[in-house]
């Protein structure tokens, strides 16, 4: 029998989710688009499982609620919410009904993080000492609105990468702006972070959106038996140590292969691609760069979360 | 015909290798000898007298005597880096020009006499850096004509294969603080911080860093960082980072060495691994790129000699002076403090 999953919002996220799903065996899965204002019509039928939301923040959040209080399982994209104080309320109403909140956004499918992964588990890298990530992609701003939101929606995912990587939480984030031309309206096109692990090991992030119309994806990632560096678009994962050699990404697109994992997680009731700890690590440490800015110094995401700084 | 200057080498213990050639075949400098400290291990005396020996010179192990020579006009000095500032130091009082490895101090107590002697003195002083390497020219270059002011700047210098780099003479000099003043931030960070200040063209206003020991069991012995991570903060907004020191990876000939600049009409990516320098312009739909390699070093150093000598000569101001090499040791210093305190620093420094 085939699932059936409702896609809310018009913007190209919800373009890109229906093609993925597009692209899945009909007898599977089956996609219904709905606008935002025709969600309680959607939530009235008993064929949808599962709610696809693609509206960006904060009606994110508010959304998801009412979609697990109609007994359907979440689908969100990262950041989740704008607040820990929202993603609580989120998690509980999918805890409390027993359905599944399912992130999307992660690059967890991606062919960088496919190869990175297996880099990593083979032990070709070692412990992960440094990273740098450029991340540079034309606006989206139909989904948040401002660059401010653009900008937490880029870190959010770019922190859950960087702390996938090294496999824990960050112990400080410390956040700059670029200012001057830059800046759009009341807000920021470019933001760097800097984080710190466990043992002095650190991450930088280059994150600018709609400063022109190019994508350029940069990762240099310094192990202790290893390193891996990638270039979008000019190349590959490649792969340094007692030789180098490039990576195969996988044939099937990211974007299905997510897909792919997202129904496998509806239907065999396994645990969601991502799981509640890792959103409330990456939303924790997302806050604490947005409140090192306005503080002008380092700040431990842990703190936020042991001194209720919710939101 | 055009009268030579007489250069001293002062020391020979690191990286003079890479500069007496340069002196040696210059036209118009002529190496007059070698000297050091007389109270020195056999093994550095050995170094001296082979290069004095190579360049057919007498070796002097008594500073004061060989400064007071009036055929050196100029002195190169390459010992262990925490004998830089007190041999600049003596240079300086005895009216020579300076020409010091990096760093040319390790406290900012060395740093402030160094900046009063040779201020007093009125001598041309410079540390070498690499600022005139064809890469760093033309990215000034493109911020000039075409991207306008940059507004955010990453330099990444990463060398490769640990201490086996064939830049290291002694493991020693690079770890041992007693000899190197620090670990690879004090050997490296100086490279990034010109090129982010030089591009920029502002100064620094706070430092917060993190430094680690992750690769190196001789970095471990010694309790010195072999990797230090470092974001900036500019006057004018600017921001900036870098990540310098040693890992046992590498991928172009020597290291890992990357340049991002965003300004306001666009980026430059020069990535030395791939190795291109790319141009992302705002109102194109695609980079434009060329080729692009070399070693950070390669080109660099020889026109630097050039530059110094037209200076001395002409009684010019140095690209980079003593009080650029003082503020090169200000952030030095407040890189290890944010490291050992996880908080940012502002310099200048309070004390």
């Amino acid at each position: 029998m085939s699932l059936i999953i409702g896609i809310v919002g018009n913007n190209a996220q919800a373009e890109e989710h229906a093609d993925a799903l597009a692209g899945l065996p009909a007898d599977r899965v089956a996609a219904i688009r709905c606008r935002p204002e025709d969600l309680d019509q959607l939530l009235q039928r008993t064929d949808v499982q599962a709610v696809d939301l693609c509206v960006g923040l904060p009606a994110q959040t508010e959304l998801g609620i009412r979609v697990a209080k109609a007994g359907k399982h979440v689908i969100a994209a990262l950041p989740i919410a704008s607040s820990l104080t929202d993603l609580h309320a989120l998690t509980s109403s999918c805890h409390d009904v027993g359905v599944r909140l399912i992130v999307t956004g992660t690059a967890e499918y991606s062919g960088l993080m496919h190869a990175l992964d297996n880099a990593l588990a083979s032990g070709q890298i070692g412990v992960p000492v440094a990273l740098r990530l450029v991340w540079i992609e034309p606006a989206n701003l139909e989904n948040v609105g401002t660059f401010d939101q653009e900008l937490f929606c880029l870190s959010a995912r770019a922190l859950y990468i960087a702390q996938h990587i090294f496999g824990s939480t960050a112990e400080r984030v410390y956040a700059q702006r670029m200012h001057g031309a830059e800046a759009g309206k009341n807000s920021a096109r470019y933001t760097q972070l800097m984080l710190t692990f466990a043992e002095n090991a650190t991450a930088v992030l280059e994150l600018r959106c709609g400063a022109d119309n190019h994508n350029y994806h940069m990762l240099m990632l310094l192990g202790t038996q290893g390193a891996a560096y990638y270039s979008q678009p000019e190349e590959g994962v490649v792969l340094t140590g007692s030789h180098s050699h490039m990576i195969d990404a996988p044939n099937t697109p990211a974007s299905v292969r997510e897909w792919q994992a997202i129904l496998k997680s509806i239907q065999s009731g396994e645990r969601a691609a991502s799981n509640s700890h890792a959103l409330v690590e990456c939303l924790a440490a997302t806050m604490a760069a947005r409140l090192s800015y306005e503080r002008n110094e380092a700040v431990r995401p842990a703190e936020l979360v042991q001194q209720g700084i919710l939101s | 015909m055009t009268e030579q200057l007489g250069v001293l080498l002062l020391s020979c213990v690191r990286h003079q290798g890479y500069y007496a050639p340069l002196i040696a075949k210059h036209t118009r400098l002529r190496i007059a000898a070698v000297a050091d400290e007389a109270d020195l291990p056999e093994r550095w005396h050995t170094v001296n007298r082979e290069f004095a020996a190579q360049y057919g010179v007498e070796y002097i192990p008594d500073v004061a005597a060989a400064l007071a020579r009036p055929d050196v006009a100029l002195v190169s000095i390459c010992s262990e880096p925490t004998r830089h500032a007190q041999l600049a130091l003596k240079a300086a009082r005895a009216g020579k020009h300076i020409w010091v490895d990096k760093p040319m101090a390790i406290t900012m107590e060395e740093a402030d006499a160094l900046v009063n002697a040779v201020e007093a003195a009125g001598v041309r002083f410079t540390y070498v850096h690499f600022l005139y390497a064809p890469m760093i020219r033309h990215a000034r270059q493109l911020i000039e004509r075409e991207l306008g002011s940059p507004r955010a700047i990453h330099a990444d210098f990463v060398i490769g294969r640990g201490l086996q780099s064939g830049t290291v003479e002694d493991f020693r000099l690079v770890v041992d603080p007693k000899l190197s003043g620090g670990g690879e931030a004090t050997n490296l960070l100086g490279y990034t911080v010109d090129y982010i200040r030089y591009l920029a063209g502002a100064d620094v206003t706070q430092v917060y860093a993190s430094m680690g020991t992750h690769f190196f069991e001789p970095h471990r012995e010694f309790n010195v960082e072999d990797l230090a991570t470092v974001a900036l903060t500019l006057q004018n907004d600017l921001v900036a980072t870098t990540i310098v020191g040693r890992a046992p990876t590498m991928r172009a000939a020597l290291g890992d060495f990357g340049l991002r600049i965003y300004t306001d009409n666009g980026m430059v990516a020069l990535d030395h691994n791939q190795p291109r320098l790319s141009v992302y312009g705002s109102n194109e739909t695609a980079p434009r790129g060329m080729p692009f390699y070399e070693e950070p070093g390669d080109d660099a150093v020889e026109p630097l000699l050039d530059a110094f000598v037209d200076c001395i000569i002409n009684r010019s101001e140095p690209l980079r002076g003593v009080r650029d090499g003082r503020r090169l040791i200000e952030i030095l210093t407040a890189a290890y403090r944010s490291s050992a305190s996880g908080s940012a620093v502002h310099v200048p420094l309070v004390n």
